[in-house]
């Protein structure tokens, strides 16, 4: 009975056959691993090498997307398209059969000669061959399985706005950082950072199997600036057609917001277009608004008045004798353009441009005083903007004026400016005498009070201003600054260019104002270098390009007109 | 072997095959997964491209244009601007 409590299955009744069987098969396998192993250790060492080099896992880079560049509103001035690249390695296409190497050039859409030439010789083992195709043009050329051609994703550049913003704006080189311009000055923001992943690729260096992040790529920032794209293409198209009709060397012009001192548009002429710059001229890459300064001419004469009539030196109404416009200081002898007046007030002294007056009511103040106006006003200091090459301007050393550079320096000569530096200058002017810094990214309400600077009691701003308006009316130097609908002004310049350290027959046309002048709110500033047919007068020249921008801005941003004409008294006005 | 030993292997078995499923299954979904990402990749790409077209369509030079040549539109003078106080 006690058989039956035991289990079958434990009872151990194995004939020795069985493992005998057992141990030689063991034996056998392992004998079958020994000789297996020998065989690849040894015989096809080789090709298991070359195979296992083919696949490996490789860290790739993925690059980031370059932030936009945007206008205020939001319009886009840059951003970046992915395109791809080929690339080869010319040791081992040149190993090719030639169908293979004129599928190849085929399929790139040149001559076998030219694939040829780009390979190259030396010893190079990666050239590109085609830089940043369209995607779907590149695809094909992927699918063609070569080895030792492939495809890197990239991005490039574009710029929706073109030849108008192309100074400011800049631009990146074929790898996609910023080389000119804004580009090149906001390059850490709009950068982001290349991301790494981990893959497998095959002997092609097509990607076998996607595997982890390493890390993922973080995308640039966009930046808002300041500029308003509409205002911008008005400001650069105004400044061309001055610039064509009297075949000027060059122009600059920019806009400025006066209650909050951001910088609305910025043109310079000549220009280029930053999607296509094959041979690239270097002045057309200049953004002369900023980098280049001249003397600026009688456009400082309000600056100089301005610290006359704030230490109560004169009045608006003080008469000045003009001694018919020749004025002799030392053995120099200062000039007026329009001769014949004996004596003009402070007023008609702005209004007609007098060097003889402003030389006069300068020789009355103290020469370090005006130097130190000159530079609280931002004359000879660099103006605080992200870009590159903003020049400070110069002015001579203040402990050794003498009585000629103070003259001269009253109507704007022996003195080098920026023409953003003297729009800063009238926006102070036209905020009654607060200077705000500017801003080439957009502000939405005017800066703190603590960077704001009063430079001018309001009084004092309000004379000169007033001055300023005669400028634009009949008998001042720029009627033809006026714009129908507003009341503007505003201050020409006539100078002289130096060349080599002597004045000679060149001149820099240009005018600064601002509308509407009984609540400002542009600064516009015009500079013509060189003009060359029919005047070059700054008031002839310059002043027509303030009027055209100033009458096609205003109405755009809603202002009204504070210069209502008959059609406008008669209209009956509608109830809101 | 008792019923409940069968029993065990039984599971044992199921779900060695349902771990094989599971992992096809998930295979299969990381691969839609994947799919779906590169196709959300390449919408984004292609929403960029666009807006990059619209931009230089609606750059101030054309519509200046085409407001003037197509339509026979023109800046209104001041006098035919009527301000409209609230």
């Amino acid at each position: 009975m006690e058989k039956t409590a035991v289990n079958p299955m434990l009872v151990l009744a194995v004939p020795v056959w069985r493992q005998r069987l057992m141990a030689g098969l063991l034996l056998t396998l392992l004998a079958a691993l020994v000789v297996r192993a020998a065989y690849l250790q040894g015989v096809q060492r080789d090709f298991l090498q070359q195979q296992g080099e083919a696949r490996y896992e490789r860290q790739i880079e993925v690059p980031a997307m370059r932030g936009r560049v945007l206008d205020r509103n939001g319009q886009i001035l840059a951003d970046s398209s992915p395109v791809a690249s080929i690339w080869a390695d010319p040791a081992k296409v040149r190993e090719w059969p030639a169908e293979d190497f004129a599928r190849l050039a085929h399929a790139l859409g040149m001559s076998t000669d030219e694939l040829d030439r780009r390979l190259g010789q030396g010893g190079r083992r990666f050239v590109y061959l085609r830089r940043q195709l369209p995607p779907d043009q590149a695809a094909p050329l992927a699918q063609l399985g070569l080895e030792g051609v492939g495809v890197v994703e990239e991005y490039q550049r574009f710029y929706p706005q073109g030849e108008a913003f192309a100074q400011l704006v800049g631009l990146v080189d074929v790898d996609g950082n910023g080389i000119e311009g804004l580009e090149a000055s906001l390059q850490a923001m709009l950068q982001g950072e290349a991301g790494k992943r981990l893959v497998i690729q095959d002997r092609r260096g097509r990607v076998v199997q996607d595997s982890v992040w390493m890390q993922r790529p973080r995308d640039g920032r966009d930046v808002v600036l300041s500029l308003d794209a509409r205002i911008q293409h008005i400001t650069y198209r105004a400044l061309e057609r001055a610039v064509e009709l009297h075949q000027a060397r060059a122009g600059g012009a920019v806009v400025i917001d006066v209650r909050t001192g951001e910088i609305l548009a910025l043109a310079n002429w000549p220009s280029y277009n930053p999607n296509r710059r094959t041979g690239l001229d270097l002045s057309e890459v200049r953004n002369r608004v900023v980098t280049d300064v001249y003397e600026p001419g009688s456009v400082m004469k309000p600056v100089l008045v301005a610290l006359a009539l704030e230490r109560g030196k004169v009045r608006p109404d003080t008469l000045i004798d003009i001694q018919g416009g020749v004025f002799q200081v030392g053995n120099h002898t200062i000039r007026d353009s329009h001769t014949g007046d004996r004596a003009l007030t402070v007023s008609q002294v702005i209004q007609k441009s007098s060097n003889v007056g402003v030389a006069k009511i300068a020789l009355g103040l103290d020469p370090k005083d005006i130097w130190q106006h000159y530079r609280a006003f931002g004359f000879g200091v660099r103006p605080d903007l992200p870009l590159p090459g903003v020049a400070s301007g110069r002015m001579l050393p203040a402990d050794s004026l003498k009585p000629i550079e103070v003259a001269t320096m009253a109507y704007g000569h022996g003195i080098s400016t920026s023409l953003l530096q003297l729009a800063h200058a009238y926006q102070t002017i036209a905020n009654d005498g607060v200077m705000l810094p500017l801003s080439l990214t957009r502000r939405d309400a005017p800066p703190p009070v603590s960077e704001q600077r009063r430079l001018l009691s309001p009084k004092t701003a309000q004379d000169v201003k007033a001055m300023m308006e005669l400028v634009t009316q009949a008998g001042g130097t720029a009627t033809r600054a006026a714009v129908a609908g507003y009341r503007t002004a505003g201050k020409t310049g006539t100078a002289h260019k130096l060349e080599n350290g002597r004045y000679v027959d060149k001149y820099v046309a240009s005018f600064v104002g601002y509308a509407p002048a009984s609540q400002p709110r542009l600064v516009v500033a015009v500079m013509i270098d060189e003009p060359k047919v029919k005047s070059y007068y700054g008031g002839i020249v310059a002043a027509p390009v303030f009027s055209e921008i100033v009458g096609q801005v205003l109405p755009g941003l809603g202002v009204v007109p504070d210069m209502p004409g008959p059609a406008v008294a008669a209209a009956e006005r509608p109830r809101g | 072997m008792t019923r409940f030993e069968a029993m065990l292997v039984g599971l044992v078995v199921a779900s060695g095959v349902m771990l094989v499923q599971a992992k096809h299954e998930a295979r299969l979904r990381y691969l839609a997964l994947e799919m779906q990402t590169r196709r959300g990749e390449r919408l984004d790409v292609e929403w960029r491209q666009l807006q990059l077209e619209r931009a230089t369509l609606v750059t101030q030079d054309r519509v200046q244009r085409l407001a003037q040549e197509k339509l026979g539109l023109a800046s209104p003078r001041p006098e035919q601007i009527v301000p409209w106080e609230r």
